[in-house]
Parts: structure tokens; sequence; C-alpha cells
């Protein structure tokens, strides 16, 4: 027999405590869970199946929009339901409600069913907006009530977002930027607005430009973008599949002349040219002055070859037509500059880039392959950098860059005079007040980089200027101007090894290179210059 | 009344099967076990009851998952409430099972019962696999990068992995046969799994002689009916109180559809992987297959490496110093990373304070 043991007795408290508890929290969830009294939910879920071409639809919506205007907003004070305004020959019963005003038909609740944050691809369109859901069903072409979602498909073309981004179902376009042939399936109205007006927000390296647009313009584009869906209720999977085939690449027939080419080739969507404006790129006006007829073919072709990072896109087009626009460009080089004063030079050459008050970030200095160098408080630079290479820059241009040889255009004296207007008014220097220099370790040539070279490249260098020297480290955003793409052999191959040195050595005034002169060993240096050579070679 | 427990003996119904006629009074303070294997137990019964409603309601297809689980969720009465049961007592099963684990670890003396050791870690897998394939179910944003996630650690892992991940995806990317495959799995194939451990899993239990204690024992001993039962109901009912309660409070999380072209910034496994994720984003080698290797043997291997001789029961007891280091390494550093991973890692992987 076992020995008498005490007894347990807590267990009994603890059963009938916990009873007590389970007591409590079933009633509290009866509680909570219970219905309120006039909520819809004791009242009805209105489930409705609608057919749209062959997809079955199920949707809850009516059980609280029951004539489907406002909500019926059950409570004390009972607000009256209006009725859904007119949409003859459309008929309600026939095309439910998520098929033109999106949201999730299946949900019973005021958030969910309204489509819920994020991309907000499904959020609720509301009056004006619902005209952003026409064209998934009709074909493209001006409708009675989507008259901005008319205009946003002509603006789309107008504005040349079909230049880079391309949309199944219509005409030749670039495939340079993402495809947007299903883009309504995945971002909201709001989300594509944002995409448009914001581009670099998301992601921040994104090489969209800004286009200048107005809200409306913006509206309306987002409209008509926002109809791109995945399963279009107008076009069977075989009518797609036949309109993709039957793209025209380049019709058979005669371009017209190159005036109407460069028209529409939609160039000024971007560029300047005369007194039209895209206010993105740059101005063509004097280019055919400045550039030799081989400089710009090449350049139509391949714009990433002649300037890195350059973000115009290669525009298709037959050699017909890239030889008639070429021929249109230099042999109607009528526009003249009328005043010639160092002001008007400015004004009409150099702002666009440069600023009109000289800091470098004129209308379209986000849209350069690097920011255009500032004027304005940047004293240090200019005095560091010799007045020959200045007069150079503006006489032959700066290769592997925006900006242009001007010596076709100007003489000597005028740029003369216009470095005078710079140095003065916004420099505020005098142009042979220039810093000197210590002398640069003696040259030493070493055909290959060591590997105590890499090491010190990859502490040193590689944040900014990246592992493959292609100017996008991982801090290269947090920079402006932004670190030196080293594969840009265009501009490299225009440019001493001194140079290349003196950078290294001393550091460049006003950009965010320290000097390296303390760090970098004296026998490294020439070493560091061979490795910016290797990244920058040639590899044609 | 143990006289009455012998009397019964012929007609002792399932519920005396399974537990001793008697146990040491030591069983029954609660610092013992803490009643986390009781509690575990409640929140499997609690999940197959809310999966078998929502068996009827869920579709498993690409269009429809999403609305379903709307339609569960907003429009069926009591439909939120069983679908956030289900999701309370399936995150709660596994730190239950962990607590369980880390405190049968640290107690008990394994080496004597390593066949159920090694059925609590097949169960613990189950754990992990059924909440992952049914994280997928509703086929929202979170849960459509969490499989993609989910699937693309699994292919870090040499030679298995590719077929593991296949198997997951049911092809070589996210398609159709993906959502069926997680499904099947989820409540066709992990279910009578359970069943089936569980039971294995207790009798074994039974089998080594109830729980570990000190020997030679000074316990008393006390009939398991009723302390035993009554306890153990206790536990089962306080258990239930709590999951009914916080699913008033703690909704289920439902997110927008699924957009496979814009993954959520940063787009992050479900919370119990996220500690690998964590260690995958510093080196996906180490983090990827090394470290999860070593602690996937770790554990299968550990309870062989105790004392055998000495019968020392308790916390700390009966261990080498440095098998117990290893394991307070593992847990910790585990909690420590998903805690970073969780609520540390924003945009980009990036590290951000999180208020």
């Amino acid at each position: 027999m076992k020995k008498k043991t005490p007894q347990p007795v807590w267990i009994n408290y603890l059963l009938l405590g916990a009873a007590g508890v389970f007591f409590l929290s079933v009633m509290f969830t009866g509680w909570k869970a219970y219905p309120k009294q006039n909520h819809v939910m004791t009242q009805y879920i209105a489930d409705l199946t609608i057919n749209l071409t062959g997809l079955p639809i199920r949707e809850h919506c009516t059980s609280c929009h029951p004539a489907g205007r406002f909500p019926l907003i059950i409570s004390r004070k009972k607000r009256q339901d209006k009725p859904h305004p007119d949409i003859t020959p459309h008929l309600t019963e026939e095309l439910g409600c998520t098929g033109c005003h999106l949201g999730e038909g299946m949900a019973v609740d005021p958030n969910i069913s309204h489509g819920l944050p994020g991309m907000g691809a499904r959020e609720v369109l509301k009056k004006k907006d619902v005209q952003a859901s026409c064209y998934t069903c009709h074909k493209l072409a001006p409708l009675q009530g989507a008259k901005l979602a008319w205009k946003g498909y002509k603006l789309f073309f107008e504005k040349g977002c079909d230049t880079c981004h391309f949309v199944d179902g219509l005409e030749l376009a670039g495939r340079y930027g993402p495809e947007l042939s299903t883009i309504g399936t995945y971002l909201g109205l709001k989300k594509i607005q944002e995409s448009i007006k914001y581009p670099k927000n998301d992601p921040v390296n994104s090489i969209m430009p800004r286009i200048p647009l107005s809200s409306s313009q913006i509206k309306a584009i987002s409209y008509f973008l926002k109809s791109r869906t995945k399963n279009p209720a107008h076009l069977t999977p075989m009518a797609r599949n036949a309109l993709r085939s039957e793209k025209k690449v380049h019709s058979g027939q005669e371009p017209s002349t190159g005036q109407n080419i460069f028209k529409d080739k939609k160039c000024m969507a971007c560029h300047q040219y005369g007194d039209i404006d895209g206010g993105v790129a740059t101005d063509l006006t004097f280019i055919a002055q400045m550039r030799s007829k081989s400089y710009l073919r090449d350049y139509l072709r391949n714009p990433q070859k002649l300037v890195p990072g350059a973000i115009m896109p290669v525009i298709a087009m037959s050699p017909v037509e890239e030889e008639k626009i070429l021929d249109f460009l230099v042999t109607s080089s009528y526009f003249t500059l009328k005043k010639r004063d160092p002001k008007n030079l400015y004004m009409a050459l150099c702002q666009r880039c440069h600023a009109a008050d000289g800091n470098g970030m004129g209308i379209i200095y986000k849209n350069l392959s690097g920011l255009p160098r500032p004027f304005l408080k940047n004293s240090d630079f200019y005095r560091s950098v010799p007045q020959s290479r200045i007069i150079k820059s503006v006489e032959s241009g700066i290769p592997g860059s925006a900006m242009p040889p001007y010596d076709k255009i100007l003489s000597k004296a005028e740029i003369d005079s216009l470095l005078t207007l710079i140095f003065d008014s916004f420099i505020g220097l005098k142009r042979d007040d220039k810093k000197k220099f210590a002398t640069l370790p003696p040259e030493q040539k070493n055909p290959l980089a060591t590997k105590h070279t890499k090491k010190l490249y990859m502490k040193n260098c590689l944040r900014c200027h990246g592992k493959f020297g292609t100017g996008t480290g991982p801090e290269y955003l947090e920079h402006t101007p932004r670190p030196r793409n080293f594969t840009n052999n265009v501009f490299f191959n225009d440019i001493e090894d001194k140079r290349i040195a003196r950078s290294i050595y001393d550091g460049v005034p006003g950009t965010s290179m320290p000097p390296f002169k303390t760090i970098v060993p004296d026998n490294e240096l020439w070493n560091l210059v061979t490795m910016v050579r290797m990244f920058s070679k040639n590899d044609d | 009344m143990l006289k009455s427990t012998k009397q019964q003996g012929t007609k002792r119904n399932f519920i005396d099967h399974i537990h001793p006629p008697s146990v040491r009074s030591r069983t029954l303070r609660p610092w013992t076990t803490f009643g986390l294997g009781i509690a575990a137990l409640t929140c499997l019964f609690v999940l197959f009851l809310t999966g078998i409603t929502l068996f009827l309601y869920y579709v498993p297809e690409q269009s429809k998952a999403y609305e379903r689980i709307l339609h569960i969720t907003t429009g069926l009465r009591f439909g939120n409430l069983i679908r956030n049961l289900h999701y309370l007592a399936a995150n709660g099963l596994i730190i239950i099972t962990s607590l369980h684990l880390i405190r049968v670890f640290l107690t008990s003396e394994l080496r004597q019962r390593y066949l159920n050791w090694l059925y609590g870690l097949v169960l613990f897998t189950l754990i992990l696999l059924s909440n992952f394939t049914g994280y997928i179910l509703p086929w929202d944003q979170i849960s459509y990068w969490a499989i993609k996630i989910g699937a693309s650690l699994a292919g870090y892992f040499p030679v298995i992995g590719g077929f593991v991940q296949n198997f997951l995806l049911g092809g070589e990317g996210i398609g159709p046969e993906t959502l069926i495959r997680a499904f099947a799995l989820h409540v066709g194939v992990f279910p009578p799994l359970f069943i089936l451990f569980v039971a294995l899993h207790l009798w074994r239990i039974r089998k080594d002689g109830g729980l570990t204690h000190p020997s030679p024992s000074s316990d008393t001993t006390l009939p398991a009916n009723p302390w035993l039962y009554r306890l153990e109901f206790s536990v089962f009912l306080l258990v239930l109180s709590v999951l009914l309660v916080l699913s008033n409070f703690i909704d289920a999380p439902v997110f927008e559809r699924a957009n496979s072209l814009h993954p959520p910034n940063p787009a992050k496994a479900p919370w119990y992987f996220i500690g690998i994720q964590e260690l995958v984003s510093y080196s996906a080698m180490f983090g990827g297959v090394i470290i999860p290797l070593f602690m996937l043997a770790f554990f299968i291997i550990a309870p062989l490496m105790e004392h055998s001789q000495k019968q020392a029961v308790g916390f700390f007891m009966n261990k080498n110093l440095w098998v117990k280091a290893i394991f307070i390494l593992i847990i910790v550093s585990q909690i420590v990373l998903i805690i970073i991973g969780q609520w540390f890692r924003g945009k980009n992987w990036a590290f951000i304070m999180p208020f």
C-alpha cells in the first residue's frame, strides 16, 4: 500500500476558475460577434452573379448599395438611397458593379470592399474616375462620357510616351521602358499618376524623365493606362494574338518628308527645336550646325555609345526615314542667333542645362547623363581648372557628355566674352586666378593593376564608382554630381593620364571626390590611373 | 479513488488508455511542464475544428481563392471569428511547441527517449510546413511573395533544393499548380500525418514511463483520475479561452490581391522563417544551407551527447555544458534574428528603426 499522500486540491479550484474564464470568454465572443441590430448582416447579403464576356463575376455590392449609389446607412437616421445615374445604353443589372467600379465584390466590409491600400489595383473608381474602365471593354475611339480617357490616349502619343513604353494592340512602340499593356490590372489610378508625376520616387534610380504635364493631363493619361488590363473584355485571346502579329514594323509606303518624319517620331515631345519645346531633352535647334551628319547618325542609332548614360531611347525607324530626318536637320539649318551679346547667348545656349542662375540645375538637368557643371558657388573648381581646358570645353564640347562643341556657331571672341560673363556674374572669380598644385609623384607605368591596387580601389573608390567602374556604387545616389562613370570611354579617350592622377591626388573641388594624397601611397597613384584606364578601355 | 480506477479495468475508455493509472505528484506541479504539451494539443484541436469549417468555403483556384477568403472573412456569420481562431491557433502552436521543445530539451533525459524526441522533431517540422502551406492559401500580396521567398530559400539547398522548390511550387515558378499543391498538402497530407505522429508521440510517453523524474524518486504518487484529468482539462479550457478572447482583437491579415509584377518592398517570409531569411541576407551559402543544416543536425544528435549515467532531472541538469551552450545559442540567435527581420528591416532589406 502506498502511504497516504496530500491531495492536490488546488487543481479543483484551477478547474473551476478555468471553467469560469472559459464561460466568460465564450459569452464575450458571442456578444462581440452577435450582429448588431439593424446592421446589414442581420438583414440579407445580396449575392449576384453577372456574366461579363464569359467571365462570371460574383458580387455582394448591392447589400449596402441597393439602388446603386449612396450606401444604405442603417442607423437611427435612415439615409435615403439614390438611384444609379442613367447610363443607357448600359444596364446596371447586366454589367454589375465591379466591372466598371472595381473594388472587391465578394467582401461585405466598408474597407475591404472598396479595395485594400497598397498598389490600389482594385481601389474603387468613383464619379468621374469610372471612365478609366470604359476602354477595358470599348475599342479605342472617341466615346461619350470618357472624354478624359480619350484625351489621355491621345496625350500618350503626343507626349511621346510610346517612344519608350510598349502598349499591346497599339501602333509600333518602343521597348525601352516597362511594358504597360497590363498596367491597369496591377496599379491603381493614384499609383499610376504618382509614377508619371514623380518618376524617380520609386525606384530611385529610374531613368524616366519627368515629362512636363499638367495634373489634368496626368489624370487623363492615368485613365487611359488604367484601362490597359490583362484580359480586356473587347478582345478575345485570338483577336489579341492577331493584333500582335499584325503590327506593322515598317510600312512599305514611301515615308513623307524629313520634316514630317521629324514630327511623326515625336522628337519634340522631349527636345527643343526652334520654338517647339518638349522640356525634357537637349536643344536641337543648332545641332546640325554643331555636329556632323555622321555623328548624328551614329547617335540616333545608339545614343549610349556616344554619350554613355544618356537616357534617349533608340527610335525605331527605317534607314530611309533616318536618312530623311538627317537630311532635314542638316540642310534646313535656318536658325541663326540674332542677339549675340553674352547675356543673350547664355540664355539661348547655356541656360537650358546650366540654369539661368548658374547652379547647374537647368530645366533638363535631371535627364542628362551627368550634372551640368555648376558655375554658382563653384569657384574652387574653376580655380583648379586651367584656362585652356575651359575654353576647349566650350569650343569643342566635352566628349561623352551632353555638352556640344560651340566653335561652329560662336566666334572665338564671343566665347571669350561669354566666359568672362560667366566668371564675373556666377563664379565670382578672375579668369586668371588659378590654384597652384604640388607636383604629382613621378609617373610610373604599370601595364597591370596589382592586387594591392585592386584592394585600394575596393576600399576607397568602390563605394561611389562601383565594382566595375560604372559610377553606380552602393552610395552613388547620395552624391550630386554623380560619381564619374569610368566606362565612359568617349570621355576618357579625350583626357590625359595626368588629369586622372590629379583628380585622385587633389580631389575634384565642388564634387564629392575628396583628395586622396594622404590615403593613396605615391607608388600606387599611377596604378590607380591604370585601373581607371582599364575600366574605360574601348572594347570595340 | 484508486480502487474505483482498478475496478473500472475492463471498461476503461480511450482517455484512460492514453493516461497512466497513477502519476507522481511532481508531474502535477505547474512548473514541471507548464502544461505546454496539452496547450499544443488544444491548439491542434482548434485547428482541426476551424479547419474543417474553412474547408467548406475555400476554393483552391487562383482567380477565386482571394475572393473566397474575403467572403469568409466579411460575408459569413462568425466567419471572421473562425478564421481568426485558425490563424491564432496556428501561430500559437509554433510558439507553444517551440517552448515545449526548449522545456523538454533542458529538463529531460533524452537519451533514453530518443525515439520520442525524433517524433517531436517530425511534429515540429509538420507544424512549420502546415503553417507555411496555410499562409499561401489566401493568395494575397503578402502570401504570394512569401511563397516566392520561401521557395527560393529552399532553392539554396544543394542537391535536393531544386527538387524541393519544384515540388512546392508545382513547376519552375509560381503557377496555378502552386495553390492546388499547397492546399492538398495543407488539408490532405499533413492532418493525417499529425494524427499519426501525435498518437505515436503520446503513446511513447507512456511507453517510456511517463515524465522523466529524478531517481530514486522521493515523490509520492497520485491517481491520474481525477487529478491529472482535471489539470489537463483546466489547461485545455484556459488555452481555449485565451484563443477565443484574442480572436476578438487580432484579425487574421488580409492584404491586396496577389500582384505578380509588383513585389512589396521588402518582401518577407512568414515570421517563423524570417530568421533564415535574415541569415540569407548576409550569406546565401552560410545562412541558407550550412547554418540550417547544422541546426537540424544538432537537434537530431544532441540527445545522444548526454551523460547517460546520471539520472538528474530539472532545468540544466544532465547535459554537457557545451551542448547546452549550443542549444541556447541557437534558440537565442533565432529569436534575435526573427525580431531583426520582422521589425528592423525596411525597404531593400535596409536596417531601420521600427518607430
